[in-house]
């Protein structure tokens, strides 16, 4: 692997972590307001054995979930200063673990795919060096930036297909739903859509989320594909209102960025 | 240079084998949805490796909406829905804590209305669990001397709507 792939993947693996991070900050801060009556009113149950180990900072935590919420906000913010590290990586993902069972009720897809790549970014890291494994270090962080590119194309494929078998997603009566269900739109831009047009969006949906996993990988389509990907899902926080799901899939594209045709297999570093 | 033997080209097999693995797998169930391989894990499975399939048709047909008024002096408010407008505050406002809010709410009335599944007309207080604090401490004045709660269901189904009431509660 030559030196510039390496440093390319450095600056992804960064910028991948710290957005997430970041995201993570503003998180735990727009929640904090409402952290007693979630509390008071959708407490996590975590059970005992393995589970009280997962979920360990959420069970000597309770009840003061503030004092989660602060230690958690703590870390994010040391290691958004400090480069990327395994401990750093390992620790957040285990706290972020907790604050998710703790905010399960207002929790939604975008709290899934944040736990996942939180797991991929500990593998992103080459922080520690150790002299002994240095190149096993470098294998495994290419390994996960793949694995990232991978899951999300997985995710879109998965939910292409589901609308692809789905009658209300194939004649357009899903968008429709979206455009008319009072939680799922804005006030400030509703849009009323007919039959026919319902259709056409319900099939560009469909052609994108489908589309994206196959063309993703060809260095001619990869930019207009993230770019129609980051305008569905700006789409979906302007006009449904789901902040926390768009802007999620939206900062998991940096997987994709940089992304030459020589970097799609797993290489071996020659010393 | 190769730890206890072991040459990164062979760690790169490795990991390419189970690369290939993983994305076997996910395609088998993306193909067969209904596949098991073991109810835990694949529950397991689906929920933190596999999240999805997002924004199902049966996820986005229908809404709850929560309608609360008060009776004062002997006069009875207009209805609110503080959850719609905690939602639409988001929006006016761009403050993320009023999504979470609604959400909040949502979530609070959505699992009693399916842990009281089996009382479909309107209920007497004593048979229906309800956690009057919540929105009582939020919305309600303290000088109130009854209040109304309606919970109404949305359904939009091939481009037609129609709203039914679940449940009417005064207490």
């Amino acid at each position: 692997m030559d030196q510039s792939c390496f440093e390319r993947n450095k600056f992804i693996s960064s910028l991948l972590c710290k957005s997430l991070y970041l995201f993570l900050i503003l998180k735990i801060l727009f929640l904090w307001p409402i952290i007693t009556d979630i509390a008071e009113n959708a407490a996590p149950q975590i059970g005992t054995g393995i589970r009280s180990l997962i979920f360990l900072p959420l069970v000597v935590a309770k009840p003061n979930y503030q004092v989660l919420m602060a230690l958690f906000l703590a870390i994010l913010i040391f290691s958004l200063i400090i480069k990327i590290n395994y401990f750093s990586g390992i620790f957040i993902f285990w706290f972020s673990l907790s604050f998710s069972k703790l905010i399960f009720s207002v929790a939604n897809g975008s709290d899934l795919i944040l736990n996942i790549f939180l797991f991929i970014a500990i593998f992103l890291s080459t922080t520690p060096r150790f002299s002994w494994g240095i190149q096993y270090q470098i294998i495994l962080s290419n390994a996960a930036l793949l694995l990232g590119q991978v899951q999300i194309a997985l995710i879109y494929l998965l939910s292409g297909c589901d609308k692809l078998t789905s009658v209300p997603w194939r004649s357009g009566g899903a968008v429709h739903s979206i455009t008319n269900l009072t939680f799922f739109q804005n006030p400030f831009f509703h849009l009323e859509l007919s039959e026919s047009q319902c259709f056409i969006l319900s099939w560009l949906i469909i052609l994108f989320e489908l589309a994206f996993p196959a063309l993703v990988w060809f260095k001619k389509f990869r930019i207009p594909m993230l770019v129609i990907g980051v305008i569905f899902h700006l789409g979906i926080v302007i006009f449904l209102g789901l902040a926390d799901f768009g802007l999620v899939m939206i900062l998991c594209y940096s997987v994709f960025l940089g992304i030459k045709s020589e970097d799609k297999k797993l290489m071996a570093v020659t010393v | 240079m190769n730890i206890n033997g072991i040459n990164p080209n062979k760690v790169s097999r490795i990991l390419a084998v189970l690369f290939v693995l993983y994305v076997s797998i996910s395609l088998l169930v993306i193909v067969f949805p209904e596949i098991q391989f073991g109810k835990r894990l694949t529950q397991v499975y689906k929920r933190y490796v596999s999240p999805g399939p997002f924004f199902t048709a049966s996820r986005i047909t229908q809404t709850t909406l929560l309608y609360l008024s008060w009776k004062v002096n002997g006069q009875w408010t207009e209805p609110i829905n503080p959850t719609l407008t905690s939602y639409k505050n988001f929006f006016a406002n761009w403050n993320p804590s009023l999504m979470y809010r609604s959400r909040l709410e949502g979530y609070i009335y959505e699992t009693i209305i399916s842990e009281n599944k089996k009382q479909a007309d309107s209920v007497k207080v004593s048979g229906f669990h309800w956690p009057t604090n919540y929105f009582q401490h939020h919305y309600v004045p303290s000088d109130a001397d009854s209040v109304s709660i309606i919970l109404a269901r949305n359904i939009t189904e091939q481009f037609k709507s129609k709203s039914d009431t679940i449940q009417i509660i005064r207490f």
